[in-house]
């Protein structure tokens, strides 16, 4: 007889399972912390393509965001004993993104290189000849800034993200992210005006 | 300012054009097992690095011994690479494994080129390395396609059942509706081998690699990865509760492949007998992880 299954293999999915239907994130934390990867991975299923999404609207390269994405739900699970409950999950995660998606802004400041395929299909909400000119003029600039000052614009402006929240993921004051933007847009008139 | 403001905010958000990848939460979920399997196996031991002297130019790829995994499941082969001996006596063996990556530390392991030092007085010789490496990369397969249909499994499990998975199992006797299986031994983590008996779910779900098959396809001799569903719930303290095993069904079989590495020699040897080791620049090794003392 096989005295104990559930030990008896080298996969970590083999734990037990006590779900409902709907099973929320905290029980499947709480079994992915005992090494349940199946757990985990339907934690990813369920955040992979906001995370991406919002990694691409920093890094606005889709494969880059995707690795970044990667990168993050793997960083999360072996971090995930510092996860405290009273937050939500998916901001935790976020913030994990964010801060990965900045190190890659950090990487890439001195070699920036403007993706041509992407003034192609940018649109304005009034797009027009001169005005599109101007908006790649402006995406261009916006490469240009130092990261975090990239990073506090495209979530603002460009995810419609209020201040507080921005503040959460870059863990910093509501006040340093107005200051980053006020910044962001003095050198963005300097290069535009 | 006013018209920065008003630009910055006339921009259209943009969107990705495509969603993530169909392998996503695979991959995530691959990487996570080979770092825990990474520092499972290989941490256990000091972590010290020391750097042996040979010259990894002069290790030749000789290309002998090739092994193939079964029909629906991806190739692996591993053959063995070259040897060099250290001014210790120990000698440097290379794997190179196609459709298998043991590490991902190695240095331009595109061609997957594997590095091993023996010690100078093991008795392991340099097919018994290429068939463990072999046996290690087929386990990880099975891992992997289990990882797979567990999920799938997982979608469609009931309230209040427990759900867990046991893989290297071979088939003693089947029948419909039930199915007697004893573990390998030979494969990491399984430890017990007695002969143990499972009712099979009427509309179990079986697979051999990525397709599916019937479940009378099956027979005795193949090895399988059971997925049991156990409806007595999660607490152990129950009278009885290890004995009785008419509230677990069998919900999903994957046939898996019939090793043709020796897995039990990676297990047994790894750090006794052998260690891992990296190429590095200077033409030098660096070990992974320490022998055991």
């Amino acid at each position: 007889m096989i005295a104990n299954t559930k030990t008896a293999t080298k996969f970590p999915h083999n734990c037990i399972y006590s779900m409902n239907k709907k099973i929320d994130d905290k029980e499947l934390i709480a079994q992915s912390l005992q090494g349940d990867h199946t757990a985990f991975g339907i934690l990813v299923d369920r955040y992979k393509n906001a995370l991406y999404r919002h990694c691409f609207a920093i890094l606005q390269d889709e494969y880059t965001a995707e690795d970044v994405a990667q990168e993050t739900f793997i960083t999360a699970y072996f971090k995930l004993k510092l996860y405290k409950s009273e937050y939500k999950f998916a901001t935790w995660l976020f913030k994990i993104g964010t801060n990965k998606a900045l190190n890659v802004l950090r990487k890439n400041s001195k070699t920036v290189r403007v993706d041509d395929d992407f003034f192609a299909h940018q649109k304005s909400k009034h797009p027009g000849p001169d005005t599109q000119a101007l908006f790649n003029e402006l995406e261009h600039a916006v490469t240009l800034l130092k990261p975090k000052h990239q990073l506090a614009v495209r979530l603002h402006y460009w995810q419609g993200m209020k201040y507080a929240d921005i503040a959460t993921l870059m863990s910093v004051s509501e006040g340093t992210v107005k200051s980053l933007i006020y910044r962001a847009k003095t050198q963005l008139k300097k290069e535009l005006l | 300012m006013k018209d920065i403001e008003k630009m910055l905010e006339s921009v259209e958000k943009k969107q990705p054009r495509r969603n993530v990848g169909a392998q996503f939460t695979t991959n995530v979920l691959d990487t996570i097992e080979r770092t825990n399997q990474k520092e499972s196996l290989f941490m256990k031991f000091a972590h010290k690095p020391m750097l042996a002297t040979a010259a990894v130019g002069t290790l030749l790829v000789m290309g002998t011994g090739a092994y193939a995994a079964a029909a629906n499941w991806p190739t692996i082969q591993s053959f063995f690479g070259g040897e060099q001996t250290l001014s210790t006596g120990n000698r440097i063996v290379g794997v190179k494994t196609d459709g298998c990556r043991v590490a991902d530390d190695t240095p331009g392991a595109a061609d997957n080129m594997h590095y091993y030092e023996i010690r100078k007085d093991s008795p392991l010789t340099n097919d018994q390395v290429v068939a463990m490496v072999q046996g290690e990369c087929e386990d990880d397969l099975v891992a992997k396609q289990s990882n797979v249909l567990a999920q799938e499994i997982l979608k469609s499990k009931s309230p209040g059942e427990s759900f867990y998975s046991s893989s290297f199992l071979t088939i003693e006797q089947i029948n419909n509706g039930s199915i007697t299986v004893v573990a390998d031994t030979s494969h990491q983590g399984v430890v017990v081998s007695s002969p143990t008996t499972y009712n099979v779910a009427t509309d179990v779900h079986v697979m051999d690699g990525s397709a599916t098959i019937q479940y009378s396809d099956l027979k005795v001799g193949d090895t399988v990865t059971l997925f049991n569903v156990d409806e007595r719930g999660i607490s152990t303290e129950k009278q009885g509760y290890t004995q009785d095993l008419s509230a677990i069904h069998v919900k999903a079989i994957l046939k898996t492949p019939t090793s043709t590495g020796n897995a039990s020699l990676f297990y047994k040897d790894l750090g006794k007998e052998f260690v891992r080791v990296i190429p590095q620049k200077d033409g030098s090794f660096k070990r992974a992880y320490e022998f055991d003392k």
